[in-house]
């Protein structure tokens, strides 16, 4: 790498850029839409996930990890791996098994936090009235509903039944039915709540503390799903939209054109390698894009800008973005190509998402940079940043260097050409 | 050592074969030709030389330098003019030196741009945006382009198409000095009075092949038809060809008779002699 002659390049993408019209009226639209929403937007209104989607795609079993901490007696692995073992197949792709730290957990059942709900999501939460103690007596199990409550029932009445049976087992009773003597979930808690009470002294008999069916405290609340408040889903379209269209549509145009002319060409027969090509071109596009989402940004919400979260999504997700936009440039004979490239591979990448998300296929809209985009700004940008944000931001990362990695080696090898 | 030296080029598209068993040397200094209709291998050869192009077969070396094994070495020694005009029309005529400048690093890039545009004669329009260009004006540009680096091998390709007259000799004077200056010029045409203004030697392509390697007099006293337009003082016209006595049998009744009005050689026929060369007619 050669700086002065990648400073050459870079000024001259820049300099193609601000005599762009049509990009700088884009950008000047942007900028004026973010500022519109930064004034005019009220506080965070949330919506129900399901008012979105019409229901939920996955059920989180939420249960404290007793396999890294003690916790509770033997009964809650048995518990779980009961549950485990009998998940319906119409539920088999839906409901998801999810270990957590204790205290974590029995603190947010408590104060009716989420431990990360997506749009969509729901979960039953489980955890011993008294982590600490040799015996757990009692539980707690929470049902986080997404806004409405009827989309979790058919999980609840799976949840209820399959813990009744455990429990009959555990008395040495015979299980009933998978279908029989279940409670209506839409009921109200304090039903759910009675109903186990009765079925607690009956198998427990006259001691019922002692007995194999604990005391269960049922509880019922929607997830808080702050995210979802419909002006930082605005902001977080902007921020994604500003970057796809850097990176994924203006850079594959222009550098297309380069081709197209032979002025690539006439550049790379310069002592300029295709590698200072190729930086010349990141180090514009890339930074012009976290510049643009920051912009749109400040105008929507200055603090955002002060979440270190923040400012990594946007770095990787344009990178990954600038990566896919070289890679349609290589591809791309022609300017128009080029644009025809970025158009297809946004509506395609779309529709394998929603494919996957309707039918429930799992691990390929992990392979998307546009899988995680969304959801990573969305946290930052609302500030509502799990755990999970950060495993999605390192799976980010990985997608963002496979398509430099593949930008690099196309680009190389075209430059060839 | 020859600048600019092919031995068995041979490049093929697939089955197609472009250019065959191509044997040829530039020396330094000179301005050589390189003729031939479309699809004869000029481009191809061209495409070769400044590495858009493997070879199939055969040794390339420029100023002595493997252009295989010593790409990095030969690319700052040549400059490349193609035959479509390729500018970034946003920036202005300076502008787009400049930018090239920079890539090859020159030492003072302001003055060696102004010095550029002068000996195009684009001084003037210099800080005007490439858009509002004529055609010659982006070729004139084009050409400076070439130069800013001062390269020893320049590959020009059709370098005075759409020139005016004067454009042209703007151009030849350049080349010229280039050559006397010991630089050497590989140029396609298909302007033969081109070639016959200022080519050292020319080369023919046609199908591949290299079917003549000549300097443009040889070739015209090679290839000349001897052919003279009679016009008949009834009006009539009759063209005879001096080579043949019956012709010239018949030329010489029609003097003695009187019946000549007016009477005018041929010249040089470029495509008649390509005709000839190749048995195709120059597209």
């Amino acid at each position: 790498m050669r700086p002065d002659i990648v400073y050459t390049l870079w000024k001259k993408e820049a300099r193609r850029q601000l005599a762009n019209r049509g990009g700088a009226a884009m950008i000047a639209l942007l900028i004026a839409a973010a500022v519109l929403l930064g004034i005019f937007s009220r506080p965070a209104v949330q919506t129900g996930a399901a008012n979105y989607l019409g229901g939920v795609h996955h059920c989180f079993i939420d249960y404290p990890d007793y396999q890294r901490f003690a916790i509770g007696d033997d009964r809650l692995p048995r518990w779980i791996a009961h549950l485990r073992a009998n998940v319906p197949p119409e539920l088999a792709q839906q409901l998801v098994f999810r270990p957590y730290i204790p205290e974590l957990l029995a603190q947010r059942i408590r104060t009716e936090e989420t431990i990360g709900f997506e749009i969509g999501t729901g979960a039953i939460q489980i955890m011993p009235e008294n982590p600490s103690a040799g015996v757990a007596s009692a539980y707690v199990v929470a049902f986080r509903h997404p806004g409405d409550r009827t989309v979790l029932a058919h999980y609840e009445a799976w949840f209820i039944r399959e813990s009744r049976r455990f429990f009959e087992r555990e008395a040495g009773l015979t299980p009933s039915t998978p279908d029989g003597n279940a409670i209506n979930p839409t009921d109200d808690i304090w039903l759910i709540q009675s109903a186990h009470a009765h079925f607690r002294d009956r198998v427990n008999g006259p001691d019922s503390s002692n007995g194999p069916v604990p005391a269960i405290e049922f509880l019922r609340g929607r997830v808080r799903l702050k995210t979802l408040d419909s002006v930082s889903l605005i902001a977080m379209a902007m921020n994604l939209f500003a970057m796809f269209f850097f990176c994924v549509y203006l850079m594959p145009s222009l550098t297309s054109e380069e081709r197209e002319r032979g002025l690539l060409l006439q550049q790379a027969l310069t002592p300029a390698a295709a590698g200072d090509l190729f930086l010349g071109k990141l180090l514009f596009y890339q930074p012009a894009a976290m510049l643009l989402a920051a912009l749109l940004t400040l105008c929507y919400d200055a603090r955002v800008l002060t979440v270190p979260f923040y400012w990594y999504t946007v770095w990787t997700v344009s990178m990954g973005f600038t990566g896919i936009g070289v890679v349609i440039s290589c591809l791309a004979r022609t300017q128009r190509g080029a644009s025809m490239g970025a158009m297809c591979y946004l509506l395609a990448v779309s529709l394998i998402l929603v494919i996957c998300q309707a039918l429930n296929i799992p691990g390929l809209p992990y392979l998307a940079m546009e899988f995680y985009g969304p959801r990573l700004l969305q946290a930052a940008i609302s500030r509502q940043i799990e755990l999970y944000h950060w495993r999605e931001l390192v799976g980010a990362v990985l997608m963002a260097t496979v398509w430099v990695t593949t930008a690099i080696v196309m680009f190389r090898r075209r430059s060839r050409d | 050592m020859p600048a600019i030296d092919l031995e068995a080029l041979t490049v093929r598209y697939g089955e197609f074969v472009a250019v065959e068993s191509l044997t040829l040397q530039v020396r330094r200094g000179e301005l050589f030709g390189l003729l031939g209709p479309n699809g004869a291998g000029k481009s191809t050869t061209i495409r070769v030389l400044i590495g858009q192009r493997r070879p199939a077969g055969g040794r390339v070396r420029i100023l002595g330098y493997d252009l295989q094994q010593q790409w990095d070495t030969i690319k700052p020694l040549f400059g490349y003019m193609p035959d479509r005009e390729n500018h970034f029309d946003e920036f202005t005529g300076r502008q787009n030196l400049r930018f090239f400048a920079d890539l090859y690093r020159l030492p003072a890039p302001a003055a060696r741009v102004d010095e550029c545009l002068r000996a195009v004669e684009l001084d003037e329009a210099a800080d005007v945006k490439v858009g509002g260009y004529s055609m010659g004006m982006r070729r004139k540009l084009m050409l400076a382009r070439t130069l800013l680096h001062d390269p020893p091998v320049l590959y020009l390709d059709e370098p005075t198409a759409n020139l005016d007259v004067h454009s042209v000799e703007v151009v030849h004077r350049i080349l010229r000095k280039r050559v006397a200056a010991g630089k050497t010029v590989l140029l396609t045409t298909h302007d033969m009075d081109e070639v016959e203004a200022i080519c050292d030697r020319v080369g023919i392509l046609c199908r591949g092949k290299l079917i003549a390697l000549d300097t443009p007099l040889n070739l015209r006293r090679s290839h000349e038809a001897r052919l003279v337009d009679v016009a008949l003082t009834d009006g009539s016209r009759q063209t005879l060809d001096l080579d043949q006595p019956a012709h010239r049998e018949a030329l010489a009744g029609l003097v003695a008779s009187g019946q000549v009005a007016d009477m005018k050689t041929r010249h040089f026929d470029f495509h008649a002699a390509f005709l000839k060369l190749t048995g195709t007619e120059f597209d």
